[in-house]
């Protein structure tokens, strides 16, 4: 008899584990990579690039299974198959009634899409596994280009550093704050796009120009644009609502702060808020507000809460034992409260890198993820910084005044956008 | 390059609308547009469906005005609703789960076999739901799960558990004959005896396999 072998299995990893309660049509917790080439993508080549890379991340091939008492993943027996682009951006990859791999490749054009599961990995996790994919298409496809040299990628981890599940190895069992200031955050209402569909809407910034503009304000660039989304959904909020905050919700790569390069999740989120019916509400204050936030945030002592925190759940033996029906009723609700919790989230993927003898086969690299409100998505590739929203709403007055406060201050933006109202297109 | 002068932006593809402002665009289109055009389904989904369900509440509620006006046979249009009210629950079942045949067949027969313990119980007690209904669904869940596993080529890991849970379910009829429930035997005795055979199969070939599934699917 043929498939003797017994299914490999692992456990989700603690952020992992509120995701497959939580995914709905709505918000598929889905996020894209895409990278744009200089030529037309070829199917076969990517097929076998690949396949290569899931060598390399096996966890890639499981499906998520029910169990008892927690969801799994399971190796499953499905083949990951290129396909060309004809499912509308972050559709749904984990249906509990229909099982397949969680993530897909596809290509449109010169743009390779890469979308993947959240459950499966964070943005930095599947960064890794993308950007070894989009490194064996470019030296399969280019060898003859690159036949003197020998490009190596900076991802050294091994295998089981890959599947490692670092909030189990940071946690310290150290008392989480219990203190909760629960704000009710000002929330964005209006009329959706229709079949759940998203709007992305991706400005394009030459990195050096908005770099000193940055550098004026004495802040980061997460801080600047941060401020200017605050500013822009400010102008948005009607006045009876105004004594709410605005709260982005930004998530922080704990890697950055251990030494962890796991391929899977590893991120914790931090909520920053700033009145403007109680400040002036001028970008140069909202920007000072929030580096102070930032830095409060950002303190080791704050990071260690937070894991523990997500990972006090599963050393709670009577939590543990709860069936898992249970468990997604609990989930949901807590979903739905942490859901009216903040605004929008910001999200810094940062600096992309590649090979130097790779970049010049790249044009662009770009990020976003589903969403049921708007989400910010930012991340560069050498001077290309790209800022990616996604909307679950019709309406794209915030995405145009954020673009319009950048363009003032004489930084140029290209605007790519994919079409979900028809009269856009011209003919 | 296609601009805004409203939004002072250059815009990607061949658009006359600015995707901002939704104003017009002026220039030449200089790159292609980064994402294919995805037209709407426009397809309703569960159509069919909403017709079923409305269709359902008519007969319902027509036979049961009728019933109020002919009161003399009892109420007989209870039999209509639940008659209706089994038939959705279990074509639900099977629509929720059709992906998975396996798992499928094993809400089959749950759903199918507490419907008709309750008929049987409300229709005053004649036994015809554990005498033959119950065995004999269980019985044919097993047959066919064996030859759909055979006939798609499934692996044994997609189907062991839910051949275990119906085994299991299939031995339950021990119970109906030592409280002596049965007034007829061998539906109940086919049944128990396919369920140990099969239990004892897969028990005595795919014990690693069935310790593994069971370590996963229960694991805290």
């Amino acid at each position: 008899m043929k498939n003797k072998k017994i299914s490999e299995w692992s456990k989700l990893d603690n952020a992992a584990k509120i995701f497959p309660a939580n995914s709905k049509k709505s918000d598929t917790k889905v996020f894209r990579f895409a990278c744009e080439l200089f030529d037309t993508v070829d199917k076969q080549v990517l097929q076998q690039a690949l396949n290569i890379t899931l060598e390399a991340f096996p966890l890639y091939k499981s499906i998520i299974k029910s169990g008892l008492f927690w969801y799994y993943f399971e190796k499953s027996r499905f083949e990951a198959i290129i396909t060309e682009e004809n499912l509308p951006p972050c559709s749904t990859l984990y249906d509990k009634n229909n099982k397949t791999l969680l993530f897909r490749v596809m290509f449109y054009k010169k743009r390779i899409s890469f979308e993947v599961y959240h459950a499966l990995a964070d943005g930095s996790g599947a960064l890794q596994f993308f950007k070894t994919l989009i490194f064996h298409y470019i030296t399969i496809k280019y060898k003859y280009a690159l036949k003197d040299k020998s490009p190596a990628l900076d991802i050294e981890a091994s295998k089981t550093q890959k599947m490692d599940d670092s909030f189990q190895k940071y946690y310290t069992d150290a008392k989480a704050s219990r203190k909760k200031e629960s704000i009710k955050a000002f929330r964005i209402k209006g009329m959706k796009i229709p079949e759940y569909r998203i709007s992305v809407i991706e400005g394009v910034i030459p990195a050096d120009k908005i770099i000193p503009k940055v550098k004026e304000y004495n802040s980061s660039l997460t801080i600047f644009l941060a401020a200017v989304l605050m500013c822009s959904i400010n102008e948005e909020i009607p006045l009876k609502l105004k004594k709410k905050p605005v709260v982005l919700s930004i998530p922080v790569d704990l890697r950055n702060y251990y030494h962890s390069q796991t391929a899977r999740n590893f991120f914790g989120v931090m909520n920053v808020d700033y009145n403007f019916s109680k400040g002036s509400g001028e970008l140069a204050e909202v920007i000072e507000v929030l580096k102070k936030e930032f830095r409060e945030n950002l303190t080791p002592q704050r990071m260690e809460k937070r894991i523990n925190k997500l990972a006090s759940l599963e050393h709670n033996y009577i939590l543990r034992i709860i069936p898992l029906a249970i468990k997604d009723i609990i989930l949901k609700i807590a979903n739905n409260i942490v859901d009216r919790s903040y605004t929008s989230t910001l999200s810094n993927v940062g600096a992309i890198n590649m090979p130097d003898d790779i970049k010049p086969f790249i044009y662009s690299f770009d990020v976003f993820v589903s969403t049921n409100k708007l989400q910010a998505c930012v991340c560069s590739f050498e001077n290309q910084l790209r800022i990616s929203f996604t909307s679950a709403f019709v309406s794209t007055e915030i995405q145009r005044r954020f673009f319009k406060t950048l363009t003032h201050m004489g930084i140029p933006v290209i605007i790519e956008s994919n079409i979900v109202d028809e009269e856009q297109e011209g003919r | 390059m296609k601009y805004c002068n409203n939004c002072n932006v250059n815009v990607t593809g061949n658009r006359k609308i600015c995707p901002l402002c939704q104003g017009h665009l002026i220039g030449d289109k200089y790159r292609e547009e980064v994402f294919p055009r995805i037209s709407f389904a426009y397809i309703e989904h569960g159509k069919f469906f909403k017709m079923m369900l409305l269709i359902s509440i008519i007969a319902a509620t027509i036979t049961v005005s009728v019933n109020i006006l002919l009161p003399q046979r009892g109420a007989w249009s209870l039999f209509v609703l639940g008659g209706l009210g089994s038939v959705w629950v279990s074509i639900m079942t099977a629509i929720n789960k059709r992906k998975n045949i396996p798992k499928n067949i094993v809400y089959q027969v749950m759903t199918i076999s507490v419907i008709v313990f309750i008929w049987d119980i409300l229709t005053g007690w004649r036994g015809w739901s554990v005498n033959y209904v119950i065995p004999f669904v269980c019985f044919f869940a097993m047959i066919s799960m064996a030859t759909i596993s055979k006939v798609r080529n499934l692996h044994i890991d997609d189907y062991i558990l839910y051949i275990i849970i119906d085994g299991l379910f299939g031995i339950v009829p021990v119970i109906f004959i030592i409280f002596g429930f049965l007034d007829v035997l061998y539906p109940s005795l086919i049944c128990i005896a396919t369920s140990v055979i099969s239990l004892s199969a897969i028990i005595i070939f795919e014990d690693k396999r069935l310790i593994a599934e069971i370590k996963r699917r229960m694991h805290v």
